[in-house]
């Protein structure tokens, strides 16, 4: 724990402990109730791991779950899942929620982004590439319904945005200087539904053949 | 005591990919399988962080960057001597780093309002969340540029209506860094004068909860101030249940009270 010395404050490690209920630290505590600055930061770490949908997040990772974000390995038969799994979002915007609202039919005063709204859209499903991609492959994914742009991102794997665009399509091209044999990118496309709203594909990894 | 599996088996533990790279020395191999798997943790921990969504992605790059530098050197250090669940940990770093990275460039560009906010609550946006001054000062910078008939109660209202605004963006984590929730629209101050003397007795307010043990303090200051559930409030002092934190805090908050009153401490 850093609370005295060179720097007054509690490091993260001492944070997390206490916000998980680590409580064989009556120093933290007494710091806690004086420090201003570190209460906040604490209360803060709570509110987040309390977050309904981080909450459910932590739960799948701490339970040792595979998360379906793991890099999938496209098979064929990954396609026909593809094709079901479409069919199946579709019945649920069909019967489910909250639609995006066109904006002339959406009253001034009425505010889209309301409190604790929770969107059953279907995220976009990326078609290719996945794992390897030849040089000049296009960036491809499956349409949104009501989706009016695709924003695409791709990192390298320093965590670096090295390429970042939107467009109407449901493809794009990687820019030249980026189509580079053996090199790797993760990448993800994300729908606009409504205003400030946003839906994820999950994110991939692939290496140019 | 759970009635649906009173002996739980233990659980298997299953060491993730991530950490059998690492302790294999595939640093590269430990990265993509790290970030495949935290991903969504650490760009939902930046989202209800920064007030920018554009900054989403700016951001988790810098994060990324820090986390894997020197061969994960960081998380390297969590897995020898972190005694925190693991994502509590990660979201604890990820949620320091955004803020850090956020006052860093807070300093250097205007930042946009949400929206949803009418232009006085743009406006109170602005003094607050950029330029991070106080809400009395906000209160008069306003009358003096805009509008010198405001009362102070509608300012309030549109105060909390602003922080509600973000929170809803954003989540409260993202307004805690900043300085602190208005006054509660319970309060019945009018005016400035009124908002002075709560500063004052604030003051003394802080004074008597000196008196109590820290753990008390602490217990009133997360549940009341900070909003924070009341099971969570209890996990982080060490009491056995929410219920506790009902009572000892409640309790707590009559004696400081009462030891207002014996101060002569007395609004009418």
């Amino acid at each position: 724990m850093s609370a005295v010395g060179d720097n007054p404050h509690l490091d993260d490690s001492t944070l997390a402990t206490i916000v998980d209920g680590d409580v064989s630290r009556p120093e933290a505590i007494a710091h806690l109730s004086e420090c201003e600055d570190c209460r906040r930061r604490l209360s803060a770490v709570a509110h987040l791991v309390d977050d309904a949908e981080l909450r459910t997040e932590i739960e799948s990772l701490e339970s040792g779950a595979l998360r379906s974000g793991l890099p999938r390995r496209w098979r064929p038969a990954s396609i026909a899942a593809i094709g079901a799994f479409a069919a199946a979002a579709v019945a649920m915007l069909v019967i489910s929620l909250p639609s995006k609202k066109s904006e002339s039919s959406t009253p001034a005063s009425e505010s889209i982004h309301r409190e604790g709204a929770i969107t059953t859209t279907a995220p976009p499903r990326i078609i290719s590439p996945s794992v390897v991609a030849s040089v000049n492959d296009a960036l491809r994914w499956t349409s949104v319904s009501g989706a009016d742009i695709y924003r695409v991102q791709v990192w390298n794997t320093d965590g670096r945005v090295v390429f970042s665009t939107d467009t109407r399509d449901t493809s794009v091209a990687l820019p030249t200087e980026l189509n580079k044999a053996g090199a790797t990118y993760l990448w993800e496309v994300k729908a606009r539904t409504g205003w400030d709203r946003w839906v994820s594909s999950e994110f991939l990894q692939f290496t140019i053949r | 005591m759970d009635i649906h599996s009173p002996s739980m088996p233990e659980k298997p533990v299953v060491m993730e990919e991530w950490r059998a790279k690492l302790a294999a020395g595939d640093s590269q191999g430990a990265w993509d399988a790290f970030i495949t798997r935290y991903r969504r943790l650490i760009t939902g921990t930046i989202r209800r962080t920064v007030i920018e969504r554009d900054d989403i992605a700016e951001v988790f790059a810098e994060i990324c960057a820090a986390l894997s530098m020197d061969d994960m050197a960081l998380l390297k250090r969590h897995v020898q001597e972190g005694s925190a669940t693991f994502s509590t940990w990660l979201v604890t770093v990820v949620h320091h780093r955004a803020v850090d990275w956020m006052r860093k460039e807070h300093g250097r560009r205007r930042v946009s309002p949400p929206a949803g906010l009418t232009d006085l609550q743009e406006h109170i946006f602005h003094h607050i969340f950029a330029e991070r001054r106080s809400h009395v000062e906000t209160y008069e910078l306003i009358r003096q540029r805009f509008d010198n008939a405001l009362p102070f109660g509608s300012f309030l209202k549109d105060l909390s209506e602003t922080y509600r605004v973000m929170e809803r963006g954003s989540g409260k984590a993202a307004t805690h860094y900043l300085p602190g929730p208005p006054v509660s629209l319970n309060e019945t101050e009018s005016s400035a004068d009124e908002a002075l003397f709560s500063a004052e007795t604030g003051t003394q307010l802080a004074a008597v909860l000196k008196h109590l043990a820290a753990d008390e303090r602490l217990a009133i200051q997360l549940f009341v101030i900070d909003e924070l559930p009341a099971e969570r409030v209890a996990k982080i002092v060490g009491w056995p249940n929410a219920k506790a934190v009902y009572n000892r805090v409640y309790r707590a908050l009559a004696e400081v009270r009462k030891e207002l009153e014996e101060q002569g401490f007395d609004r009418t």
